[in-house]
């Protein structure tokens, strides 16, 4: 659209070049100017209003940290989830007394009596897949397995009664599989080596394997891939083998532990540590809620990181993540991630193109949780959803971090090939000019705990200064070091002047001198960089940031 | 779109004919369609666009450098587009709205309608010096005095609104 815009304009012009070059004298010192035909106005018609479609969107405000259950759940009335006072996370237990389910049946054992019901084994069949469910019979939980099996031409679903062992058939149809027939002409691995690949890689015998679940992954003719997952005692596990060779391609994890008691709070936010590349002062407004008005009890926990909020639902028993969704915290009122591309459909083609060409899908790829960020000279930045593990990843460029909610990063596409930002940077598609607008769209803010930390601070040591009426923005992190500039709303002194620190000139402007802090304490940056605090490479990228930031701010 | 360095070099040559026909070709599309943004009127940006340029080839002796040629030059039309509001006002002239009527090629003139009809002013401004004059967004943060992260939100917003605009028009 840009281009298209940019060339519109281009055409539609009016070329008055002639006229200047004639009228302007170097010699002439007063202007004289050119007039247009005013009766051609005459011709015009008046243009209607646009009406613009406003779509307000409400924030959710998350409630402070800290929580407790109810005392009294008798398993029919949902448990209320009530917010405690205490600022820090330091959840209670919950002291609720669930009924647990009975399991006589494990999960091996159930899918033993679906193959014997069916008449298969593990190396005649093309898919498996597995899930549980709670019912409730009477005011008895019963965990439910249901097991999914395709064969080459039929596809069958069972039902197995983990307390009992009954086996329900309740789906079963004639299906002919084409992926099947391609696999064997492919001359495939059988499930059975490539269980026996994953098993010498993991380390875990398969007979350990509980939920198990096998699909085969079509990319090309030449290029299938099998994904096997499961879970053991201490997680869930997922691996992806090409299919011809039986090399890995990906595996990710999940720690757990498999426990037979519930799941308490602190087990929650242990997973949230161990899984989600996250450390504990990195989560703020954390709420976990014990949910049991459906048929199985499930925790839903809400928290923010960094610029982005979570929502995680955890099945309370067997233990499992059921989902987990991010959303960008959109406190500029910048468009979310999940806004569709402002691209035309021809751009988005190319776009696609151009990313399906990167990651060598030539079929193609799905391109639904896809972010896009802009364009940056002539560069489209993208964030590819769903390909990535959900660990909170840092991409350091140039001194700019940025932060990502999963290790999906983002990529830069210019002429139809795909860049890291460090290459894109060091090829010159794109400049520090660019890479600090796509750093400030994309990352502009401290962590909320570090900037009411270092405000908290700054304000012990200026009570003169009004806490509410102090602003922070942040540089950059240097070794520990937060580089910051503290001001106020209504500037005190006006004072410009210059200073000279390791070669560098800077002109502060209105007093607004940046600081450095390190574990509650504030230094010029004069004084920390005397001091080794900071180096030169970092006072040149304070240099630049400070120049670029401090003309916006008052 | 042209680099700041090739712009720097051009106002320094104005003289040469070459040199300010080349400036000429790289800036006016960016500067009419300002003007058009504020003055809402071909003839009234036509006027500016004009008297624009004559301004450049008398100043540009004394253009200094910072970095910043197209907000230099877009300061002079923002100035000039001031002067042709004053003087709308004090002549009580009525303006016709530019609708675009005389834009032959009718996919250009959606283009510009959702540009012009779509979007506040200040959307107009940020969504031109980025696509047309090719001011980046801090640049155009600078010139508009507008903090960074508001630029490139009003500007990703904008895009969006042309995007509807353009889709529920096309489907008309």
């Amino acid at each position: 659209m840009i281009r298209k815009l940019n060339k519109a304009f281009r055409n539609n012009t009016p070329n008055v070049l002639p006229a200047v070059l004639a009228e302007s004298d170097k010699n002439v010192e007063k202007v004289t100017t050119h007039k247009s035909n005013r009766w051609k106005e005459i011709l015009a018609t008046a243009a209607a209003i646009a009406v613009l479609i406003g779509v307000g969107a409400g924030a959710a405000e998350i409630i402070g940290s800290g929580f407790r259950f109810n005392a009294a759940n008798d398993g029919t009335t949902p448990s209320e989830m009530i917010q405690a006072t205490n600022p820090t996370l330091t959840p209670t237990e919950p002291d609720n007394d669930l009924m647990l389910p009975v399991i006589n049946v494990t999960w091996q054992q159930a899918r033993d009596l679906v193959f014997e019901e069916i008449g298969c084994s593990i190396d005649t069949i093309f898919s498996l897949n597995f899930n549980t469910h709670t019912e409730m019979q009477g005011n008895e939980p019963v965990i439910i397995y249901g097991v999914s099996v395709q064969t080459e031409s039929e596809a069958y679903r069972y039902n197995v009664n983990a307390k009992t062992g009954q086996l329900i058939q309740y789906a079963h149809s004639q299906e002919s599989n084409y992926l099947y027939k391609l696999c064997t002409q492919a001359n495939a691995l059988t499930m059975t080596q490539a269980i026996s690949i994953v098993e010498n890689v993991s380390g875990i015998p398969w007979k350990a394997w509980e939920q198990y679940s096998f699909q085969h992954d079509f990319h090309t003719e030449n290029d299938h891939h099998y994904t096997l997952t499961f879970c053991d005692e201490t997680g869930k596990h997922k691996y992806t083998l090409n299919t011809t060779n039986g090399t890995i391609v990906d595996h990710k994890r999940m720690n757990w532990l498999s426990k037979v008691k519930p799941y308490t709070v602190d087990d929650i936010i242990a997973i949230l540590l161990d899984n989600y590349g996250l450390t504990r002062d990195m989560i703020q407004n954390l709420v976990v809620e014990l949910d049991d008005t459906g048929a199985e009890p499930i925790y839903r926990v809400t928290y923010t990181a960094g610029e982005y909020e979570f929502e995680d639902t955890f099945r309370f028993y067997p233990f499992s993540v059921v989902d987990h969704i991010i959303h960008r915290i959109d406190k500029y009122d910048r468009p979310c991630e999940n806004d569709s591309f402002y691209l035309t459909q021809e751009e988005e083609e190319e776009l696609r193109n151009a990313i399906a060409g990167y990651l060598g899908y030539p079929s193609g790829i799905y391109f639904g949780k896809i972010a896009y960020y802009g364009e940056y000279n002539g560069a489209h930045a993208v964030i590819l959803g769903e390909l990535g593990s959900e660990v909170v990843t840092y991409d350091n460029v140039e001194g700019l971090q940025f932060c990502y909610p999963t290790d999906d990063k983002l990529l830069l596409f210019h002429e139809s090939k795909g860049y890291s930002l460090k290459e894109a940077y060091d090829k010159g598609i794109v400049d520090f000019d660019d890479l600090y607008d796509l750093y400030v769209y994309h990352t502009p803010k401290l962590l909320q705990s570090m900037e009411d930390q270092i405000l908290s601070d700054y304000q012990a040591r200026n009570p003169g200064e009004k806490a509410d009426a102090l602003n922070i923005h942040f540089f950059m992190e240097t070794d520990d070091i937060q580089l910051v500039l503290i001001y106020a709303d209504d500037p005190i002194e006006v004072a410009e002047g210059s200073e000279e620190i390791g070669s560098l000139t800077f002109h502060f402007k209105n007093s607004l001198r940046p600081l450095a802090y390190q574990d509650g304490k504030f230094y010029s940056i004069r004084d920390a960089y005397s001091a080794g605090l900071i180096d030169q490479a970092a006072l040149e990228m304070l240099h630049n940031l400070y120049s670029l930031s401090t003309c916006n701010l008052y | 779109m042209a680099s700041n360095v090739q712009l720097d070099h051009l106002l320094k040559h104005t003289d040469d004919v070459n040199s300010f026909t080349k400036l000429y070709d790289l800036t006016a599309p960016g500067i009419y369609a300002y003007a058009l943004s504020i003055l809402k009127n071909s003839h009234d940006a036509e006027d500016v666009l004009h008297d624009c340029f004559l301004r450049i080839r008398e100043n540009a002796d004394g253009y200094i450098s910072q970095g910043k040629p197209m907000a230099w030059i877009l300061t002079i039309a923002k100035n000039l587009c001031m002067r042709q509001l004053r003087q709308r006002q004090l002549s009580s002239r009525d303006v016709m709205e530019f609708d675009g009527a005389t834009i032959s090629d009718p996919d250009e003139r959606l283009l510009i309608r959702a540009c012009l009809r779509s979007l506040t002013q200040e959307e107009q401004e940020i969504v031109i010096m980025h696509a047309v004059s090719g001011m980046k967004h801090r640049q155009i943060a600078q010139f508009m005095g507008l903090k960074l992260s508001t630029v490139l939100s009003k500007y990703h917003r904008a895009i969006q609104k042309m995007k509807l605009y353009m889709e529920k028009e096309g489907s008309q």
